[in-house]
């Protein structure tokens, strides 16, 4: 007899599982503590990100264009693979890891979802399920019950789609963990393995390729650039009255200055670039921007693909070859100062045609204290007295890499360049700032309109320490040096309902303070 | 009986064998593959020292006092407990060399008091990571079998050892004879004490488990590229051993097609901008 009434479960397709759906949202109420919550099984399991369709965009990555793969099974294993053999981060940390959940609740994006994949720990074990199963003797021999390893599924596939894309790589839980399991360099070889079948995150590659290819992630070719640019010397010169240039691809210039190209048009990015400007016109030193290496951001650094961020940094150095440069200065940013400072040496370097007196690259906020500290700079604090001043360390700047050749120079100087600016400064609490500085909640790849939600429950951790000094001391300017967290915060602040307004770079306050003229010489 | 006697013994011979070898081949293998893994960057997490006594300072920090777990808030009570195992563990086993050193050195017997205090010590650190294990929400939520596995076999290893201490014990002598007969590679019977069977199998399990396991870690750390490296890219190169040859397959693989105009994708080159842009000195 045939079986009757027995409905077919009609199969989910891959795609359906991670589909991107407008989700509502909104901020939760601030309490000015940061609690961690109770485990919310899939709290945030809908919270996808947009795959790339661009085709075009996806060849020149270099990754299969037509979404997942027919055998993706096995490139999969092949590419993880040579992640595992490529980066001993990524093969250790699959080995060493206790298990203590000292990580836990260190993710702002765990203290904000309460999803248990959320908790950096469970993010690593997704691919660690995946290791044990296909990499390990006992995966191999004893099964899945025993050993807790997964099978290479479609399911999985999702939660990896899922989960590696709502981690910032921000590195907060290395720096708790014991061993310093970092689960950024995790997540990063994930979504390169993701890449390599097919399954490419929209936002950050589509920036990837126009980074690469035509040289800033707006992708603006270079007469774009030139005019942008024009554009904001000429407001500059409006507001000021005072003959400042920002000069473009001007060979045996001084100084190369890169900066993310938000700053040409983003508010409140332009505002530093308005101060970038001034201190070189205070300081006399030539300088010169490029439309070749119109980028200072590197995206490339959010997967490990080695050679896409090379590419991307290269134009850089490039650049200040052919412009006959002596350093090269990096503006505001905070993944572009980890690539550049911590990589590039590595990628692209040495840099022997660059003068060997300053570090190569210097962060603008190295050179504004060094100006300040040597008295070329006069800053007048009371420009900013309207302004109650914190800062957020960026997460890359502060967990990145060392300025001033210091081991902690990435808090102290630019605390030293605002208190040069400020009369009123005031740090947030300690275990939200410094080495344990929180996320804004969209770096890495996840500033996409599409990953509003959950940016808005990542930022809640930061937004959260906001509140305790709002309410203490009446802070009413956040002081910002990356890119990212521009854009995310000044989203974000309205969201928790407080004004745009209040969130702005260093060189802002840089820019209301400086005082023209009187110049005692370098 | 006795034919099964000398079975068993021989058993345990072989087994103590074969663990040891297992041990010691397993973790020199893992150091070597670990090793060979190449670090293409510098990823300390900051604040790192920009040099190599800095790390190390670090580094001798993280080990012997568990720095970087105890910036954690809500880590105190896995310090204390994780703390106490390990510095248990190690002093119980300086200890133990007075089972495998004839004639006993001083210091060794020196330790004989603070050795069976850190063995309770340790016992109850492990009941305590044991307790925090299941009632942590979270922590409970990531523990996999082999976590409890592990906890079992210390904790057995531990509850046999002070067993041995307290209640049932062995002839001694007859045990560090059995050990030095291993050591000198002609074994003589073991100990048929059953206490002293089960501590001696479950260190010979973590043994063998050792080096596919977590326990791993103990080695790990120190390769740990995030806790090892200095922190001074910009004025020291470091090297990707495997960057040349990427990048060399890559600029002599094909050339993006671009679907528009069916030709290879061209962006905008140095050349073109030099062309066009580059203004000259002044
Ligand atoms: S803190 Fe480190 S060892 Fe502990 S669970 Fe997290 S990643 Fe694993
Ligand atoms: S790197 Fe940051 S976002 Fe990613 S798991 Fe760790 S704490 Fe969370
Ligand atoms: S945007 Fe800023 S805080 Fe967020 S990840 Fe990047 S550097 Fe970190």
């Amino acid at each position: 007899m045939a079986e009757t009434g027995k409905l077919e479960a009609k199969p989910v397709s891959f795609e359906d599982l991670i589909k991107w759906e407008k989700i509502k949202y909104e901020a939760p109420e601030l309490t000015g503590k940061i609690e961690t919550p109770c485990i919310k099984e899939n709290a945030s399991l809908s919270y996808k990100a947009q795959l790339y369709k661009g085709k075009d965009a996806i060849a020149r990555l270099g990754y299969p264009t037509e979404g997942l793969i027919p055998n993706w099974k096995e490139k999969f294993l092949e590419k993880m693979d040579e992640m595992l053999k490529k980066y001993r981060s990524v093969r250790l940390f699959m080995d060493i890891c206790v298990r203590c959940g000292a990580c836990t609740n260190k993710c702002h994006y765990y203290l904000g979802t309460g999803d248990p994949n959320n908790m950096p720990v469970a993010r690593a074990e997704l691919m660690r399920k995946i290791y044990r199963r296909y990499f390990t003797p006992q995966g191999k021999l004893l099964g899945k019950k025993l050993t807790n390893s997964e099978d290479l599924t479609e399911e999985m596939l999702a939660l990896w789609y899922t989960y590696f894309y709502q981690c910032s790589e921000c590195r907060r839980c290395s720096v708790y963990c014991p061993y310093g399991i970092d689960t950024a360099e995790i997540t990063m070889a994930a979504r390169e393995i993701m890449n390599s079948i097919g399954i490419v995150q929209k936002y950050m590659h589509e920036i990837v390729d126009k980074a690469q290819y035509i040289g800033n992630n707006l992708g603006m070719i270079p007469d774009a650039v030139r005019n942008a640019i024009e554009f904001v010397e000429t407001d500059l010169q409006e507001q000021t009255g005072l003959d400042i240039k920002i000069p473009i691809d001007q060979k045996g210039a001084e100084i190369l200055f890169v900066t993310p190209s938000a700053d040409f048009f983003a508010s409140p990015h332009i505002e530093s670039l308005y101060g970038y400007a001034k201190v070189f016109h205070q300081a006399g030193i030539s300088w010169t921007m490029s439309t070749y290496a119109s980028e200072g951001g590197n995206f490339g650094l959010f997967v490990h693909n080695y050679n896409n961020m090379k590419i991307i940094n290269k134009r850089i150095w490039d650049a200040s070859r052919e412009l006959g440069v002596k350093r090269v200065v990096g503006g505001e940013c905070g993944h572009m100062w980890r690539v550049l400072s911590s990589y590039s040496n590595t990628l692209n370097g040495p840099f022997d045609w660059l003068n060997p007196k300053y570090s190569i690259p210097q962060h603008i906020c190295e050179f504004t204290l060094d100006l300040i500290n040597k008295g070329a700079l006069k800053l007048d604090k009371s420009a900013n007295d309207e302004f109650t001043v914190t800062f957020h360390d960026s997460c890359q700047v502060a967990r990145g890499m060392e300025m001033g050749g210091t081991a902690s120079g990435q808090y102290e100087i630019p605390r030293a360049v605002i208190k040069a600016c400020v009369n009123k400064f005031v740090d947030m609490p300690e275990n939200t700032i410094k080495e344990k500085t929180f996320c804004c909640g969209a770096g890495q790849g996840l500033l996409g309109d599409d990953m509003l939600p959950i940016r808005v429950k990542g930022a809640m951790p930061r937004m959260q320490a906001v509140k305790v000094v709002k309410d203490s001391h009446g802070v009413n300017f956040l002081a910002l040096i990356c890119a990212i967290c521009k854009a995310q915060m000044s989203k974000m602040f309205p969201t928790y309902g407080y004004p745009m307004e209040e969130v702005g770079g260093i060189h802002q306050l840089v820019s209301r303070a400086i005082v023209f003229g009187a110049k005692e010489g370098i | 009986m006795a034919v099964l006697q000398n079975l068993f013994s021989f058993t345990l011979t072989v087994l103590a064998y074969a663990s040891f070898a297992i041990f010691a081949a397993g973790v020199l293998y893992k150091i070597y593959i670990l090793k060979k893994t190449p670090v293409p960057l510098k990823i300390p997490t900051t604040p790192q020292s920009t040099n190599v006594s800095g790390v190390a300072a670090r580094m001798a920090g993280d080990v012997l006092f568990f720095k970087s777990l105890s910036k954690g808030e809500t880590e105190s009570a896995l310090w204390t407990a994780g703390w106490f195992f390990h510095l248990g563990f190690f002093l119980v086993v300086l200890r133990h060399l007075r089972y495998f050193t004839n004639p006993i050195p001083s210091w060794v017997m020196l330790v004989q008091d603070l050795g069976i205090f850190a063995g309770i010590v340790m016992f109850f650190a492990i009941l305590a990571l044991f307790f925090r294990r299941y009632t942590n929400e979270r922590v409970k939520h990531i523990t996999t079998f082999a976590d409890l596995t592990i906890l079992i076999i210390i904790f057995l290893i531990a509850a046999t050892g002070l067993t041995m201490k307290y209640m049932i014990r062995p002839d001694i002598v007859e045990v560090k004879a059995y050990i030095f007969s291993l050591i000198f590679l002609h074994p003589s019977k073991a100990p048929m004490n059953p206490v002293f069977i089960l501590h001696f199998i479950s260190v010979m399990a973590l043994l063998i488990y050792f080096p596919f396991s977590k326990l791993i870690h103990a080695v790990g750390y120190f390769l740990s590229p995030t806790r090892n490296q200095a922190n001074n890219p910009r004025t020291k190169r470091h090297l990707n051993p495997w960057a040349d040859e990427a990048w060399d397959k890559m600029v002599n693989g094909p050339r993006p097609i671009d679907s528009k105009t069916n030709e290879p994708y061209q962006p905008w080159s140095q050349e073109q901008w030099r062309k066009k842009w580059l203004k000259q000195e002044n």
